[in-house]
């Protein structure tokens, strides 16, 4: 073997580590206002484990489409999008694990079938964060800019539309175990709901199209204001209500509430999908 | 489609059929919500929680009876820290607290009595509920 040979392959490794270390501080970032939640805990006791474990699988298509799609250092295959989403996996579950342990969280736990649980339950934001941190950290300091910069390229309708459904989602696991959530619902009428979609839309839309944030969108010239509003807006509160109705779903809050009561925490949780739906195109 | 470059994205003017599907879906669905709000508001009225208790078992168990039973909340107004509590015939109380029951919706729960139940006497009853 050359030197330079070897080198390369120090190289190599170093960015791979690099990449790791960035995953963790991604995880960190993005999973611990959930670690520091007492309702993660306790959900961990009493959650429905079906729908944890459909949380879990669904997460896999999620994390390697996400990597195909913002993926660290040229995802160019389907098969290093999988192997990036199985490494920021398996980085949020054992960030997961670790930071429950150094709070003492895991090992007051009677049976093992708790501790899956309760790790199990952080592991997707968690995953998503060692994701997001592999990409969006690293972004800066790579040779990339003038890659990023001057070409450009064509983003897709679905790729739009799946940037949102993954900001509502993470937002909305974020925020949906929190007995707040309900506890708002309860107290509203039905006019401060009404009200809340209409803000709910109306931030959707400011945030992409009017507030000029770099990464902000703007119409093609000659269209009016609708036109993305129907295309895009609409859309993406849709799937943030769907979203927000999935997580509240999961964790057992609409168990035994009637269609009215269950309208309304969706709504409720709604805004602040909305508002990661519509951050998510600009920020990825 | 949208262009992403550095200033940030335009969108093109030429969108696939797809994209006004499901703008038409979102917008129908969209609406179909703020119908269901706007019913919803306008049947609203400021009227305090009423509860409905349901005995739906009463089963033996080592050391004494379970009484198994649905609550619940009739009103369009949500009530937290509803606390139900049940006495026999010979002066036995039990007691339990729900944290919520929410409008039009229901809860169940269970209390446990040493003596017999069945025997008659027994009575559930909700003792009181905060505002959420």
């Amino acid at each position: 073997m050359t030197g330079a040979q070897a080198r390369g392959r120090d190289d190599e490794t170093r960015h791979f580590l690099v990449g790791l270390a960035r995953g963790l501080a991604g995880a960190l970032l993005f999973a611990l206002p959930m670690l520091m939640t007492m309702e993660m805990w306790s959900l961990g006791l009493y959650v429905d484990r079906g729908r944890l474990l459909l949380l879990c699988l669904l997460a896999l298509p999620l994390l390697v489409v996400l990597a195909r799609r913002i993926g660290f250092e040229n995802v160019t295959s389907w098969g290093a999008a999988m192997r990036d989403a199985l490494i920021a996996y398996g980085l949020g579950i054992l960030l997961g694990a670790a930071v429950l342990l150094l709070f003492g969280i895991l090992d007051d736990q009677p049976t093992a079938d708790t501790i899956a649980a309760k790790v199990a339950l952080q592991s997707v934001p968690a995953g998503i964060g060692a994701l997001l941190g592999r990409s969006q950290l690293g972004r800066h300091s790579e040779a990339r800019d003038g890659e990023d910069g001057d070409g450009g390229g064509e983003t897709g309708y679905a790729h739009e539309l799946f940037m949102m459904m993954t900001g509502a989602l993470f937002f909305s696991l974020n925020m949906a175990p929190t007995e707040e959530m309900v506890l708002i619902a309860y107290k509203i009428t039905p006019v401060h709901t009404l009200v809340a979609v209409v803000v709910s839309v109306a931030l959707m839309h400011g945030f992409v199209y009017a507030l000029h944030f770099r990464g902000s969108h703007r119409p093609a010239e000659g269209s009016t204001w609708w036109d993305p509003f129907l295309r895009f807006t609409l859309p993406g509160y849709a799937i943030a209500l769907t979203i927000s109705l999935y997580a509240l779903w999961t964790f057992g809050r609409l168990d035994h509430t009637g269609v009215s009561p269950a309208v309304t925490a969706a709504v409720v949780l709604g805004l602040p999908a909305a508002v990661g739906a519509a951050s998510a195109r600009l920020v990825l | 489609m949208t262009r992403s470059s550095r200033g940030g994205s335009v969108e093109t003017a030429e969108a696939h059929w797809v994209e006004w599907l499901a703008g038409g879906v979102s917008a129908l669905l969209v609406a179909a919500l703020l119908g269901w709000l706007a019913r919803d508001a306008l049947t609203y009225r400021q009227e305090p929680p009423a509860f409905a208790i349901e005995i739906v078992s009463v089963t033996a168990e080592a050391g004494g009876y379970r009484v198994a039973f649905a609550l619940r909340n009739t009103a369009s107004a949500a009530a937290a820290g509803v606390e139900v509590a049940g006495t026999l015939a010979g002066g036995e109380r039990a007691g339990v607290t729900f944290d919520y029951v929410a409008a039009h919706s229901g809860e169940t729960g269970a209390l446990f009595f040493r003596g017999d139940p069945r025997a008659g006497g027994l009575s559930l009853a909700v003792a009181g509920y905060t505002d959420p």
